[in-house]
């Protein structure tokens, strides 16, 4: 929170006193165009101070430029649309963040998240893809860990972070919703820096020095999750209390929880006085692993056989116990990013970039042994994976941007940019496990609501039948995510951005952006556009508008539709801000999306693949009911080669009726989505007393989708309409901070579905159930109550051998609100859980700094 | 056995170590305001009791309905019965049920820090969090204390503080306390009182897909009296000991679920408590 305050304070532009000086900004100043990590990475200045301020992009670079700011306050100006800043430091601040820098992101306004288990922005009514990550410039693959729980986000490694809710930079690939620049912090030259901190959900160690003095600096900074080692201690505690050691033993054995590690490191030095380096090099790891014990009778020939069947036969054979991996996860990300600032002259400076990423996805769910019939007898046989997902996936970037200042008024840059993306995968999954692995969804009943988005029912009376119950699940196992190949493309950008002061109380900011889509081929011009007028002292009134484009999707719509083109956006949004006096401001916000070639799934069915027919038994009453016994019979006898030549004998009509049947099912996508999302901002900063700072923030808004023309729309499946956030930071005596921080925001929408078929005992003929096997709400038709949550955390800063050091104490969900348990907002009965913080957690840490 | 008892709590504390659902009673607040910038760490221990419904005369008692705690015996020799499908037969016998309790430890643990000192009509102002452990398992409470003026004689302190605990997901507790104490040299007794709108207990929710969270909460008081020593100023040792006793009516217990309440403690519940602390100067 208090990072909140320190960006509103810092960077939002604090409140303008008619009596204070006034500001100045002088463009013609002395350049600079390497990193001085002696100055702030977001400038502030009290009294009549003259500060000089290192003007940085999002990415990390600086553009060669020092503003001189006299005077008290920060000028309105430098704030763009819809930008919100925060930097590493603050972001380390904010309380419940786990040291994860992204979580902080996720408390600024306009901001949401799925559910407290994931990291990824919510952008203004947006999926979560259509918000892109940047890396000093670099758009990330995958800035995720695994499930998308964590950030790779090093806390002290991290300097500043921009958001950009509306008006994207120019240099930016295309994003739909959000773009959110991430700054490596640059490496001290001058002196050593140390950060350790511990806590009882990870550690983290950041060490920076200088390689030569004033010149050059580098770093190392590690972190790493250990609740898997820390849970089992806890394991290891309760033995001592009388929990039985065996069973501790086995799930200590069998459970490796999901551990993620990173290392990063970097190198920022000036060679000359014109050109200066800045490498980051980053990698992490990701592991899971599940593994189950059960109980086999081994024989002596070693035949591994149940209990009942040695008995049965009579074999003479011993228990033994075997492991057996139920899921393993090994995920493995390398970034590397090059830039080479060279200021050719005071007013042009060209930045050449390089940078090259590749992740491995290893991801198993080998079955279990399964006791089958073969020439020797019944036996467990352990089969190969069947469940799997693998994926290389690298991308190469090269980047060339020039920025002049050649016109005193005018900041200009122009730049080109290539991406060459590979990918190389081999999956078979089910649909919801791959949402969940890949997007880190866990909404199945949106899946559910595809089908038909104004509802549907399955009757036993219909063209579907079912003898025993054709459940919610059944439908969503055989929708499958199973895909074997490579794919490449070259995507290309050319853009031309320029900030012009046309006079002291209007800026205009506009671009364009020439995008290449290396999927279609096809080229898409993205303008973009702002101006921000400074209406007196207090106040100040922005509007800005862009078009945008995205097509970096999963390798799967180009599978399924090598000729989907890229998704489209268009944003308005108008921003006013007012000061009321120097410890209250006031910020309002708006916007509105229009959504346009989205990439809509439909359901498609494959046609059956007879050697991997998943069992489902569905009877349809319009085939011929012998036919069926046969295949029946076939599939017993796992005779392939019969249910082929049997398949290949029949007409095409019978082959659909197989293929609905027994077969798969799968997305098809096409360009014909839509929608829109509109909302407003409201929020206030206040910093009255030197003990007490905050802010309050809210929001409302809406947000729908149209996957084809003709279809209603429907409630996005992240959409929130409102959001409240309160944070207060109180300084209290003896070096203590109390920092509370308050949260509510209304529940996602879910579709409604029952595969209850309403059985009941009948005393003469025994259970009768209902004709309806299944039935699906309108798409996400319903929504879950609000959320609310508490978090408060109390500090105190002390000194370690001399080091200045800080132990804390927190507590999350601190009123013990069931956000787990996801309730429908109108009957408020318990529908589904998610992964919020379930109960109140303490968290505590330290930290020492030298 | 009270190894046997605390070890039957592990995997609540591991699961819900926080979503206290019981009233703390170990309080140790003897009306006084730290001064700005001055902790306290206090450390009490008491005894808890842990209850059993019992039937010595066979049978199954209900927790819950008009027939809690009540033992009732059943002739389950019927034969089907098509419209319940169950086979339960006519109720052979009924007979109360008998509550035993078993005392086990209870640790306190507590924080305080002065943060004011004159504030509006108060002379002070203290936030502070305690914690009661086991207690259905634990109990966090957080609070703030506000010192009252109306003594001349500064021996004399009393305030007034208001705080929440945190509930079992169904609601919190919050309440107000009344606290007094007046100083004989180094000691220190002191009276109270608290009024608790007390959470709803987890033996009181059924959480269940398909059902609702219901809120069960209600009214409950603590009356507390005890003294306090101030202990010569040495290394690692406390600054202050006491020795508390609270009254809690209606009382409630680990173990018993509301409606058996009255039948188990019809009186309340006294625990006493051992108490010390430390204090440090800003």
């Amino acid at each position: 929170m208090n990072a909140l305050m320190a960006l509103i304070t810092s960077l939002h532009a604090s409140p303008v006193d008619s009596a204070a000086p006034r500001i100045e900004m002088t463009d013609s100043v002395k350049a600079s165009a390497a990193p001085d990590s002696s100055l702030p990475d977001t400038a502030s200045a009290t009294g009549d101070t003259a500060l000089s301020v290192p003007q940085r992009r999002g990415d990390g670079v600086f553009v060669g430029k020092t503003t001189v700011v006299k005077g008290t306050r920060i000028l309105h100006r430098q704030k763009e649309a819809s930008k919100q800043v925060i930097s590493g430091e603050d972001a380390r601040k904010v309380v419940a963040t786990m040291g994860d820098p992204m979580r902080a992101v996720n408390t600024l306004p306009g901001v949401a998240v799925e559910s407290d288990f994931s990291v990824r922005p919510v952008v203004r009514g947006g999926k979560p893809e259509e918000t892109r990550v940047f890396l000093d410039g670099v758009a990330l693959l995958q800035p995720w860990h695994f499930t998308a729980s964590a950030s790779v986000f090093h806390p002290e490694a991290t300097g500043q972070m921009e958001l950009h809710t509306g008006t994207f930079p120019v240099e930016g690939a295309g994003s739909l919703s959000g773009a959110l620049y991430v700054q490596s912090r640059p490496a001290p030259v001058d002196s050593l820096r140390g950060v350790a901190e511990l806590s009882l959900l990870k550690g983290s160690l950041y060490l920076g020095f200088p390689v030569v003095k004033g010149q050059a600096g580098a770093y190392v900074a590690g972190q790493t999750f250990w609740y898997d080692f820390m849970f089992k201690r806890m394991l290891d505690i309760s033995t001592v209390l009388g929990a039985d050691s065996k069973e501790v033993d086995e799930v200590q054995e069998s459970v490796t929880l999901p551990t993620f590690r990173d290392l990063q490191w970097g190198v920022d030095a000036r060679l000359n006085p014109a050109l200066s380096l800045h490498y980051t090099g980053y990698w992490g790891r990701d592991v899971f692993l599940v593994q189950q014990k059960s109980s086999y009778w081994k024989t002596t020939d070693g035949h591994l056989v149940s209990q009942w069947e040695a008995d049965y036969r009579d074999l003479e054979a011993d228990e033994v116990k075997l492991y057996d991996t139920s899921a393993i996860v090994d995920v493995n990300n390398h970034v590397h990013s090059l830039r080479l600032p060279w200021e050719i002259s005071s007013d042009l400076t060209l930045v050449p970039g390089l940078a090259w990423q590749r992740q491995t996805w290893q991801v198993a769910f080998p079955d279990t042994r399964s006791e089958e019939r073969t020439d020797w007898g019944y036996e467990y046989v352990k089969r190969p994976s069947q469940d799997e997902y693998r994926l290389e996936h690298q991308a190469l970037d090269a980047q060339l941007e020039l920025q002049s200042r050649a016109w005193s008024d005018h900041q200009v840059s122009l730049g080109i940019g290539l991406r060459r993306d590979e990918q190389s995968f081999h999956t078979k999954l089910a649909r919801p496990l791959a949402e969940f692995l890949v997007k880190g969804s866990r909404n199945l009943s949106d899946m559910m609501g595809l089908y038909d988005p104004r509802g549907y029912v399955l009757t036993s009376n219909g063209s579907l039948q079912s003898s025993s119950d054709y459940a919610a699940e059944d439908m969503l196992d055989g929708l499958r995510y199973d895909y074997d190949g490579t794919q490449e493309r070259l995507d290309a950008a050319l853009w031309a951005g320029d900030i012009w002061d046309v006079n002291r109380d209007l800026r205009l900011r506009g671009g364009m952006r020439l995008e290449r889509d290396g999927g279609d081929g096809s080229l898409f011009p993205s303008p973009r556009g702002s101006a921000q007028w400074k209406l007196g002292d207090r106040d100040e009134l922005t509007v800005s508008t862009g078009l945008y484009s995205q097509s970096n999707d999963d390798f799967e719509l180009r599978i399924r539709n090598p000729d989907l083109a890229s998704e489209k956006a268009f944003h308005g949004g108008v921003e006013w801000s007012h000061d009321f006096d120097r410890a209250w401001r006031f910020e309002l916000q708006g916007f509105a999306k229009s959504y346009w070639d989205l990439a809509a799934p439909s359901v498609v069915v494959l046609p059956v693949d007879w050697n991997d027919v998943r069992y489902r038994d569905i009877w349809n009453s319009q085939v011929d009911s012998s036919l069926l016994r046969r295949i029946d019979s076939l599939r017993s006898g796992r005779n392939t080669a019969g249910l082929e030549a049997l398949y290949a004998a029949m007409t095409p009509a019978e082959k659909a009726q197989m293929d609905v049947l027994f077969g798969n099912r799968a997305y098809r996508y096409a360009n014909t989505g839509s929608g829109f999302a509109l909302g407003t901002e409201a929020s206030v900063s206040y910093d009255p007393v030197a003990w007490w700072r905050g802010w309050i923030s809210s929001g409302l808004s809406m947000s729908r989708r149209r996957d084809r023309d003709g279809d209603p729309l429907y409630p996005f499946a992240q959409d929130r309409p409102w959001t409240f956030h309160w944070v207060n930071s109180f300084r209290m005596p003896s070096r203590y901070t109390l920092d509370v921080h308050y949260g509510a925001w209304a529940g996602l929408p879910w579709t409604w579905w029952n595969d209850d078929r309403n059985c009941h005992s009948d005393p003469k003929s025994g259970w009768t159930c209902s004709d309806t096997v299944l039935s699906v709400g309108p798409r996400n038709g319903r929504r879950f109550a609000g959320y609310q949550r508490l978090d408060i955390r109390i500090s105190k800063e002390s000194r370690f051998f001399g080091f200045p050091s800080r132990t804390w104490f927190e507590v999350w969900n601190a009123l013990n609100a069931p956000n787990s348990l996801l309730r429908d907002s109108e009957t408020e009965r318990v529908e589904m859980v998610d992964l919020n913080v379930p109960i109140p957690i303490v968290f505590l840490g330290w930290e020492v700094r030298f | 056995m009270h190894l046997v008892r605390i070890a039957k709590w592990v995997p609540c504390l591991a699961l819900f170590l926080l979503s206290g659902c019981l009233y703390t009673v170990q309080r140790f607040n003897d009306g006084t305001v730290l001064p700005p910038g001055v902790t306290d760490v206090s450390m009490g221990l008491g005894k808890t009791p842990i209850w059993t419904a019992t039937c010595p005369d066979g049978g199954w008692a209900a927790e819950t309905g008009p027939d809690a705690g009540i033992c009732k015996r059943y002739d389950y020799s019927r034969e089907y019965d098509p419209q319940t499908g169950r086979y339960v037969g006519p109720e052979v016998s009924r007979s109360p049920a008998r509550y035993e309790s078993e005392d086990i430890p209870q640790l306190h643990a507590s924080w305080r820090l002065g943060v004011r000192k004159e504030w509006g009509p108060f002379t002070g102002v203290e936030l502070g969090w305690n914690i009661d452990v086991p207690t259905e398992p634990a109990s966090l409470e957080f609070w703030g204390k506000f010192g009252l003026p109306g003594f001349v004689d500064t021996n004399t302190a009393h305030s007034v503080s208001a705080g929440w605990g945190i509930g079992m997901w169904a609601d919190n507790s919050w309440w107000l306390e009344y606290a007094i104490s007046h100083r004989f040299g180094s000691v220190r007794p002191w009276a109270g009182s608290r009024l608790l709108w007390q959470a709803t207990r987890a033996e009181d929710l059924g959480i269940e897909v398909g059902e609702r969270i219901e809120s069960h909460k209600r009214w409950i008081g603590q009356v507390f009296t005890g003294a306090s020593a101030e202990m010569p100023v040495a290394v690692i040792l406390p600054d202050w000991l006491a020795l508390e006793g609270t009254w809690t009516f209606p009382g409630a217990g680990m173990g018993l679920k509301r409606s058996q309440e009255s039948s188990a403690v019809p009186y309340g519940h006294v625990g006493l408590h051992f108490g010390m602390g430390w204090r440090f100067a800003p």
